[in-house]
């Protein structure tokens, strides 16, 4: 199993929580840009709500794949 | 019910941790609701009242100075939760109603209303209000930016074309008058230090974004201080102290926040500056009380004294930690030393800073982009990294994080950009 995990890139602000606390799954690229995988593991269900938690643009979303 | 007649000398004897049943969370914004919702999150299947002073559902108050007064967006937009939400979580919610008193050893909340509200633990999370104008002002025409209903009136008052002088070189102050001057409005802003926002982001990068506003028009008269606002209904002119008078239409106080606590005097809690609480979110004199956002005095990474950081992530961060630790034993509660975070934005061009640097830190700028527009630069004393910041280039937040977390030498913090 697995979970889908987009980012609405008209809200993200690029603050970069999500980069702090799901690392594996968010990154930053050289250029400044949020880089994330759409798809992750089920074991990341809470680091992921901690990250839709701590979004202040409240961009995430994440559900089932 | 916990037992508070354990509370001597202002030192909380532990008592037996048993879970409460009723949770009453006292402030509907940021930090009040989501420590609502995170109890939920976390399980709890008590009862949870969330009382409010404000009429409407908890809003997120960054946009207010921001995408609200630009027009951006509708106030709508600012909703943390939906009446929906909040009623399919089971969270009561008493808007409009404001704390008065807090009957401690009764353990309930007293109301303006007259209501009570008994509860087994207390969440007080009633934030902070505009610091008050220490003179009489002309009762149209002078603002405060905190609510929802100042920001919406501010806004409209924009669409009149007025002359906005602005009181206060603060976070709230700058972007107002980025907002004013985008929407092609004159804007003066008055503030009694030489160094506008240094306090915040240290000399270099405060006089960076004051250089970003001059350039868009923005006029600063630093130094000096208000001494008069005038006009008989309506304000018609401002009055500095070395004498000068600044028309004006449309004046906004941004002059810092005093946290909401008269309502908890008379209680055992420590209240100067703030409700004192321990790293895992509990005041430090009643075991059944816990406090969240603004109104909060946490410890901070870096610094002896707990104090009050009124930053959005630290409201968030406190909501989760105090969400998970009220349902849990001290014995199995998190303990946080946040490092706090905080952006602004100012024409577009976001800044972001992490940790909490002292008045004195130097400020070293470690990387600039090619047009020299934008750049990262760090405070430190002694050698060591207190606060690090982002003029314009968010993806160089990762490093900055782990250079202020680790309390980086300069030389380290420097070889992450090398």
């Amino acid at each position: 199993m697995s979970l889908r995990v987009a980012v609405d890139r008209a809200h993200c602000e690029l603050h970069g929580q999500c980069v702090e606390r799901v690392p594996s799954v968010f990154r930053f690229t050289d250029d400044g840009d949020l880089d994330h995988l759409t798809e992750a593991d089920d074991d990341l269900a809470d680091d992921l709500s901690d990250a839709q938690f701590l979004c202040p643009a409240q961009a995430i979303e994440v559900g089932p794949a | 019910m916990t037992d508070v007649a354990g509370v001597t000398g202002g030192q909380a004897v532990a008592p037996d941790h048993r879970p409460p049943d009723r949770v009453v969370v006292v402030g509907a914004s940021l930090a009040g609701v989501r420590t609502a919702l995170g109890l939920r999150r976390n399980g709890f299947a008590g009862t949870i009242t969330l009382v409010g002073a404000e009429p409407w559902l908890p809003y997120d108050r960054p946009p207010l100075s921001k995408q609200v007064l630009l027009g951006e967006w509708t106030p709508d937009r600012t909703r943390l939760a939906s009446p929906e939400q909040l009623a399919e979580q089971g969270i009561e919610v008493r808007l409009g109603d404001p704390a008065e008193a807090l009957d401690q050893p009764g353990r309930a909340v007293v109301l303006r209303s007259g209501a009570r509200i008994d509860f087994d633990a207390l969440v007080v999370a009633t934030g902070a209000a505009p610091r008050p104008w220490p003179f009489p002002t002309p009762d149209t025409g002078v603002y405060d930016l905190r609510r929802l209903d100042d920001a919406t009136a501010i806004r409209d008052a924009f669409d009149t074309a007025p002359r906005v002088v602005v009181v206060g070189a603060g976070f709230i102050g700058t972007e107002l008058a980025s907002a004013a001057a985008r929407r092609g409005l004159p804007v003066t802003v008055v503030e009694p230090r030489p160094d506008p926002l240094a306090a915040q982001l240290g000399t270099l990068a405060g006089t960076a974004l004051l250089d970003l506003h001059r350039r868009h028009g923005v006029r600063f008269h630093t130094g000096r201080a208000v001494r008069a606002v005038h006009g008989a209904d309506r304000v018609t002119t401002v009055e500095l102290d070395d004498g000068t008078l600044l028309d004006a239409d449309l004046v906004v106080v941004g002059i810092g926040v005093l946290p909401n606590t008269g309502w908890l005097r008379g209680s055992s809690l420590e209240l100067t500056d703030g409700v004192r609480c321990d790293g895992t979110g509990v005041t430090s004199t009643d075991p059944a009380v816990w406090a969240v956002g603004d109104v909060a005095r946490w410890p901070v990474a870096g610094h002896v004294e707990p104090r009050r950081v009124e930053h959005w992530t630290s409201a968030v961060e406190q909501a989760g930690v105090v969400a998970y630790n009220l349902l849990r034993p001290p014995a199995d509660r998190r303990v946080t030393a946040q490092t706090p975070y905080v952006w602004t934005d100012h024409y577009g061009l976001k800044v972001q800073l992490v940790g909490l640097a002292g008045p004195d830190d130097e400020s070293t700028v470690l990387h600039r982009s090619p047009d020299g527009e934008r750049f990262v630069a760090v405070r430190h004393a002694g050698g060591r990294v207190s606060a690090a910041l982002a003029f314009g280039m968010p993806e160089t937040l990762p490093k900055l994080r782990t250079a202020v977390r680790s309390g980086a030498t300069l030389a380290e913090a420097t070889a992450l950009f090398g």
